[in-house]
């Protein structure tokens, strides 16, 4: 019978929870719509696949709170909801609304497991209560609700302790304490963060192996584990933070199959319906284990199963949800097995984390049990050697190797330190240590990690001592165990052409293999591959002869500045292709992603974007062409290895992506059409900067070149100052250091493309915070509120001339300020942006495919489009960036030139202010009525507060200020309360914002290194109460006309 | 010497790669190469009886990483006739590990060898059938060898591997269960002992006559080795315990001797049913069970007559992976309740045997009625 389903999706991007509930989410509508189901979609984020029109039959982009749930719940009239595919945001959400009673009065039934059912997975007493029922063995812990019960608890179960939140997402606010100190400051964030106030504190089985199981079940009670999982490092490690392979490498069948029978018996009781996460610790040395926890859901976990096994984890559970039993649905990897067959590997699976140090160079590295990566990267090959080399490749962290240069500089006793705190540069670490001459033994003793994986990673430094390019036995051995051509090409001090040339003349090259998820037992019908060097090529099972195929390159793991918006276009490129009649091939080693999903492609590679990978591909499957300016500035950067090769690059040349994005060519391109771009300097030696320092007109942006999401880039205000930033970066000729005049204007964003001839523009977007903020991290407003109609025809104008003059043939990214009658460029990216998915969806223009299309060779007016740009729409719709500041301790939530953000919600409305309002709100912003303000303001911005302060008042809010803007403020008649800086006696202002006592703060950058340390730790304050702070003025003008318009005043008679 | 060496197929095809176990002999035995789909267990599959004049190969490819112990073995010694891997492991890592799966092969003087690409053998056995096969030193003849293994005839299986006398465990115990052993897997006689039973081990060759006299309660028939219809003579003697009313539960080899009795054909399948992963259906309920496998010969489902029925099916090939008697206490299944390796679920058997040698009200007659109502289903 044919029913409304309402699904909801997980929100934003944070740390915890990222790409895979799209990917899940996305096969759980695929599944709805095959089956005839009328969907809809409720979910905040704009950058996903699944909030594409195409997924669902409606899509309600609107804050995730039970507020907005009820009002679509009443609107639509759903016969059921499904919240299992969304993760932990979804889940609570439905928990709340059935605890409200509105499921039941509304008769909206929740498809899945019922809610007993996730309430006893979740809550960690009834959890526990229902363990020690069923004989199951649970480290020894307390639940508590203060800090004093958790001291006793930690007293009486012995230190050392895990300290676990309740309902948070990768275990915020949690951690191990091995003394009270550590002990009571986990506590008080763990308290903090639990949505229930509740922590719960456990025994810390540090040491053991960390396993997980992907159970699924049907209603009928059967039940299968796809895959188990277990962990490099052991407990103690988040398992989101740990290098992780499948299947399991250091159980034996009895423990296998111990701990898959235990994993079953509690998913059975708990009466679980579709997909389900247990996580279990078994003692190395003894047949002991514990459970640690079930996530009663999809998962990261479920999602990295799918793609490590073929076997699609997040459809089958639909299937289950809606009523199927597992033995009528058919496997889609073989089409002939059920979903009810346990997949067998003949490959090794692994799993590595991607952290966003490379933006935050001085944060703290130490890993633990809150979450940290922004994302992973999965590899499937032959070997354990193979698997994890694989794995350092695609991190897209500039190794090639498990080779660290900056773990190199580190001496024995440093490295010995390093390696007893886990973190991740720790592989690196060890693998120096191995270099070094420490016997694996010797690290195992001080990292527990399992001798086997430590045999392995001694295996590999081993073989680094025995290169000889002339050997093809021994080269051979090389790429088995994973080396890539750049590895050994630096390691016999060759070069990487050499290399490839010799292994291409002792005919060792990359392999063609299958995943099935059968072991070969069954056909399969399924084109999902990896490279590997062993044995001969497998039949692409999907190739017809003589059908032209593009070859599509995606972005890579998930990080700052490149997120699941890169893989949004990459996967509109594969459906325009397709439409098109070509066959797609996808190169990508995602696991959280859409577009590794084999079902969005002809062909899959799932492997590291490098060039090595790039060029096996193209030899082996002959494109017409690639695809390069989708996956972001990954798949940009492998432009020149595929120009050399020989194969064309489809759109934009090779030599024009260039030209627009060398700094000299492309400036030389604008002074001929007279378009002015703020000065420039392009450094290529650290003594280039002391003879510039005079004559530069300051502020200047400096950053290093080719970057992502402005890596390492400040605003400098004075000589001093840059003389001081410069000093700790590294740059050459290779790479030089940029520096930019800084101009302090509003900032502009286009979406543009071109065919070379016409330039249609989607869309103009005006940055709600000045130039000085990156664009990544700004509020983007579409369409723009205060940009002169005058203006933008200038920007129309540039846009266009710059499409036809560097003949770009497809997408165009620009970015521009605009400063009292002065346009300026700041930059062109001749490739997919962030806001692509964003405007996608806010115009109806399926921008990728019509750039696909252009990019194949089509013109804009063959496909309906001219120059110019695209009507504006009678609405506002406002991206809002989202943050992880609270798993990222000590990361400066200020904003900045660096990007900081994890993702993006939607606000839309006709008016502005309801828009911004929707904005905020989704980004997970408490919006208060009344009540206090701080204002802590340097001087450069004095002036610019007064307005917002007096704004303040009216609406009644009490302003607090500490002296300096106290004294400002009462000098212009704003009333406000003094308040003690952070060194002063207390009652002072981390005391008064520890209580509650400040609704808003209203925080702006100052120079003094004091006042900036002690402004910071107001600053990671706020961020993790989550309290509306704000760091730019232009956010805190625009949240006070959010909240005068939410204001209903009082007034007497 | 070097370890180079050929793993030759009957078809003419030959891979080359590295001998590893037992290396002072210059060629294995001929044997019938059948791969495996499990992902841990290789002790318990090379050690399993009913590989006997077999060769296995393991689809996963890193074998060896949590070494052996002795207690893990499925018969006092390795099985199978040689060994075929991707690659193994040398230093394994496990705190029940004895020695590496090197130097236990080595101590079975079994030959095994190391990289080939397991994944395309898989696909030409998958594709073509299983068929013989040998590993030989670089040195040898391959011609010779090829005409060797075409020769070679794999007969006798079952008498290789049964045991040469009655051998009684558990004698404390009061239920008495004769193991009919075809070359039984250790852990069945263990699945028993743990159920309270006094288990008597005896030869295949023994007659109903001599396991009467022996007072059982119950009779299982054993797994073991090679092609039923080479047991002719052991079907007269199901049909007489059959008569006498003696309930008999048959696993692998024994269910397809049972069927055969009852009537039923076997047929050799085109390349059996080797792994831990498989799914089957308990028809009676519509229960789903994931089960551990090791069959080359099937039951035919058209073959079966009244009052022999299918009883679990696989759900991937809807082959017969079970079979009981409508009005006997005659049941069997395919696959292997005794796990390891693999699965748990399905021993949930050996308790339904035991309800049933426990059971003094069900009617002998109507066994068909008891399997039906029987709570333990219902309860699943």
């Amino acid at each position: 019978m044919k029913k409304k389903i309402l699904v909801i999706g997980s929100g934003p991007i944070v740390i915890g929870q990222a790409a895979e509930f799209d990917y899940s989410g996305s096969q759980c509508l695929q599944v709805l719509k095959e089956l005839g189901h009328e969907t809809i979609l409720f979910n905040s984020n704009p950058a996903t696949i699944m909030t594409d029109a195409s997924f669902a039959d409606r899509v309600y982009m609107e804050p995730m709170n039970a507020e907005f749930l009820k009002k679509v719940l009443i609107k639509e009239r759903p016969d059921g909801i499904l919240a299992s595919f969304g993760g932990q945001i979804a889940l609570n959400l439905v928990k709340d609304l059935w605890f409200e009673g509105f499921l039941q009065k509304n008769q909206i039934e929740i498809l899945g497991s019922d809610i007993d059912s996730i309430q006893q997975a979740e809550d960690r007493q009834l959890f526990r209560k229902l363990m020690q029922e069923m004989n199951v063995p649970v480290p020894s812990s307390e639940i508590v609700n203060n800090i004093e019960d958790g001291i006793n608890a930690a007293e009486s179960i012995g230190l050392p302790v895990i300290v676990r939140p309740a309902y948070t997402l990768g275990g915020s606010g949690g951690g191990i304490a091995s003394n009270l100190e550590e002990l009571k400051e986990i506590l008080h964030s763990g308290l903090e963060q639990s949505s229930i106030h509740q922590c719960l504190v456990e025994k810390s089985i540090a040491g053991f192996k960390e396993i997980e199981y992907e159970v699924i079940r049907d209603q009928y009670d059967n039940a299968i584990t796809v895959c188990n999982m277990e962990n490099l490092d052991p407990v103690g490690v988040h398992t989101g933070d740990s290098i992780v392979f499948a299947p399991s490498q250091t159980l034996n069948d009895r423990d296998y199959h111990h701990l898959r029978e235990v994993s079953l018996a509690i998913d059975k009781k708990l009466k679980v319906i579709g997909a389900c996460n247990v996580q279990l610790a078994q003692d190395p040395k003894s047949s002991q284990y514990y459970i640690i926890e079930v996530n009663p859901r999809v998962s990261r976990s479920s999602a990295l199963a799918s793609k490590a096994t073929g076997f699609p984890i997040a459809k089958i559970a639909t299937y289950a949800c809606l009523g199927f039993s597992l033995d009528e649905i058919q496997n889609p990897i073989t089409q002939k097995t059920y979903a009810c067959f346990e997949p067998a590997l003949d490959y090794v699976v692994c799993k590595f984390p991607r952290f966003a140090y490379d933006k935050f160079p001085l944060a703290d590295r130490a890993l633990g049990s809150q979450m940290k990566a922004t994302g992973e990267v999965m590899s499937l090959a032959g070997s354990l050697e193979e698997a994890l080399l694989k794995c350092v490749r695609g991190l897209e962290q500039g190794f090639d190797h498990l080779y660290c240069p900056r773990t190199v500089k580190m001496s024995a006793e440093q490295l010995e330190m390093a390696i007893q705190k886990p973190s991740d540069l720790r592989i690196f670490q060890i693998a120096q240590l191995m270099r070094l001459g420490y016997l694996p033994r010797q690290i195992h003793e001080l990292t527990q990690i399992d001798m086997l994986f430590l045999q392995k990673i001694d295996g590999i430094i081993k073989l680094e001592n025995k290169i000889d390019l002339n050997d093809a036995q021994n080269l051979w051995q090389l790429k088995n165990a994973g080396f890539s051509d750049s590895a050994i090409a630096r390691l016999t001090q060759s070069d990487v052409t050499k290399v490839r040339q010799q292994r291409q003349h002792f005919n060792i090259t990359a392999k063609r293999k299958m995943v099935d998820s059968c072991a070969a037992e069954f056909p399969a019908a399924t084109p999902y591959y990896y490279l590997s060097y062993r044995g001969e090529d497998e039949e692409n099972v999907n190739c017809t002869e003589n059908q032209k195929k593009v070859l599509v390159i995606g972005s890579g793991p998930i990080r700052i500045g490149q997120g699941i918006e890169f893989d949004y276009s990459s996967v509109h490129a594969l459906q325009a292709c397709q439409k098109q009649g070509l066959q797609t091939i996808m190169i990508n080693n995602n696991p959280e992603t859409c577009s590794t999903d084999f079902s969005f492609s002809d062909s899959l590679y799932f492997e590291a974007i490098d060039a090595e990978n790039i060029l096996s591909i193209l030899h082996k499957e002959k494109p017409c062409g690639v695809l390069v300016q989708f996956g972001g500035q990954t798949a940009i950067n492998l432009a020149q290895v595929i120009e050399e090769s020989g194969l064309p690059i489809l759109g934009t040349s090779f030599e024009n992506l260039k030209k627009s994005e060398d700094r000299e060519q492309f400036e030389h391109i604008l002074n001929q059409l007279n378009i002015a771009r703020p000065k420039a300097y392009t450094l290529g030696h650290a003594h280039q900067v002391r003879d510039l320092t005079s004559e530069l007109d300051y502020p200047v942006m400096i950053r290093p070149s080719y970057v992502l999401g402005g890596q390492s880039m400040e605003i400098v205000f004075n000589e001093q100052d840059l003389i001081e930033a410069t000093a700790e970066l590294e740059f050459s000729t290779h790479s030089p250091l940029l520096i930019d005049q800084y101009i302090k204007g509003m900032e502009i964003e286009v979406d543009a493309i071109s065919d070379g001839h016409d330039v249609f523009i989607p869309g103009i977007m005006e940055h709600l915070e000045r130039a000085g903020v990156h664009s990544g991290d700004s509020i983007a407003l579409y369409p723009p509120r205060k940009l002169y109609s005058e203006v933008q025809d200038q920007v129309i104008k540039i846009v266009t001339q710059l499409g036809r003059t560097l003949q770009i043939k497809g997408l165009m990214n620009l970015q521009f300020m605009y400063k009292k009658g002065e346009l300026y460029i700041i930059e062109l990216n001749p490739r997919a942006s962030r806001t692509i998915p964003f405007l996608t969806k806010m115009t109806k223009v399926p921008i990728s495919q019509i750039a696909t299309q252009v990019a194949l060779g089509s013109t804009l007016k063959e496909l309906g489009y001219s120059s110019g740009l695209h009507p504006y729409p009678n609405f506002y719709s406002i991206k809002v960036p989202v943050f992880s500041f609270e798993k990222l301790p000590d990361v400066e939530p200020a904003l900045g030139p660096q990007m900081k953000s994890t993702g993006e919600v939607l606000g839309r409305d006709q008016n502005f202010a309801i828009a911004l309002y929707k904005g905020l709100l989704a980004q997970g912003l408490k919006i208060p009525q009344a009540g206090n303000v701080l204002l802590t303001i340097s001087d450069r911005y004095k002036e610019e507060v007064l307005e917002l302060a007096q704004r303040l008042s009216q609406l009644n809010f009490q302003i607090s200020a500490t002296e300096g803007t106290a004294h400002f403020l009462k000098e212009h008649n704003i009333e406000c309360t003094l308040i003690n800086k952070i060194r002063e006696p207390a009652p002072n202002l981390l005391t008064l914002l520890r209580d509650g006592y400040f609704d808003i703060i209203i925080n702006t950058l100052s120079r003094g290194k004091q006042s900036n340390r002690d402004g910071y730790l107001l600053r990671r304050k706020a961020a993790q109460m989550k309290l509306p702070f704000f760091t730019s003025l232009d956010t805190a003008y625009a949240f006070l006309e959010v909240l005068e318009h939410r204001h209903v005043g009082v007034q007497s008679l | 010497m070097s370890n180079k060496g050929y793993l030759i197929l009957e078809n003419g095809e030959i891979f080359t790669g590295e001998l590893w176990g037992e290396i002072e002999q210059q060629q294995s035995p001929v044997a019938e190469l059948v791969f495996n789909t499990s992902m841990t267990g290789y002790q318990e599959i090379i050690t399993d009886p009913s590989y006997h004049q077999q060769a296995v190969l393991f689809t996963y490819p890193l074998i060896g990483q949590y070494g052996v112990h002795s207690s893990h073995s499925e018969s006092d010694r390795v099985q199978c006739s040689f060994v075929v891997v991707q690659s193994h492991c040398y230093e394994p890592s496990h705190c029940q590990s004895q020695m590496n799966l090197d130097h236990f092969l080595k101590k079975n003087k079994t030959m095994a060898i190391s990289g080939i690409d397991t994944r395309r053998i898989t696909q030409l056995i998958r594709e073509k059938g299983s068929f013989k096969a040998m590993i030989a030193h670089e040195n040898c003849a391959k011609e010779e060898l090829m005409k060797e293994i075409r020769k070679a005839k794999l007969k006798d299986h079952v008498s290789n591997v049964s045991t040469r006398s009655v051998r009684s465990y558990g004698v404390e115990h009061e239920k008495h269960v004769v193991l009919w052993d075809f070359g039984h897997k250790k852990n069945i006689l263990n699945q028993l002992l743990a159920q309270n039973c006094k288990v008597s081990v005896v030869p295949y060759h023994f007659s109903a006559e001599q396991i009467m006299q022996l007072c059982p309660c119950a009779v299982v028939l054993s797994n073991g080795p090679g092609d039923p219809t080479e047991l002719v003579s052991v079907l007269s003697e199901i049909n007489k315990l059959k008569d006498r009313q003696i309930p008999l539960f048959g696993i692998c080899l024994g269910m397809q001797l049972m069927a055969l009795a009852a009537g039923a054909k076997s047929q050799k399948m085109h390349f059996g049913h080797r792994g831990a992963n498989a799914a089957v259906r308990e028809t009676l309920h519509g229960q789903v069970m994931v089960t551990s496998q090791n069959h080359g010969y099937e039951i035919s489902a058209e073959s079966l007559t009244n009052p022999l029925r299918p009883w679990f099916e696989n759900v991937n090939d809807q082959t017969i992976e079970g079979i009981y008697m409508e009005n006997a206490a005659y049941f069997a299944v395919q696959f292997h309740p005794e796990f390891t390796p693999g699965p748990k679920e399905s021993s949930i058997l050996f308790d339904l045997l035991m309800q049933l040698i426990e059971d003094k009200n069900y009617e002998k007659e109507n066994f068909g009625h008891w399997l039906r109502t029987n709570s333990h289903w219902a309860s699943c």
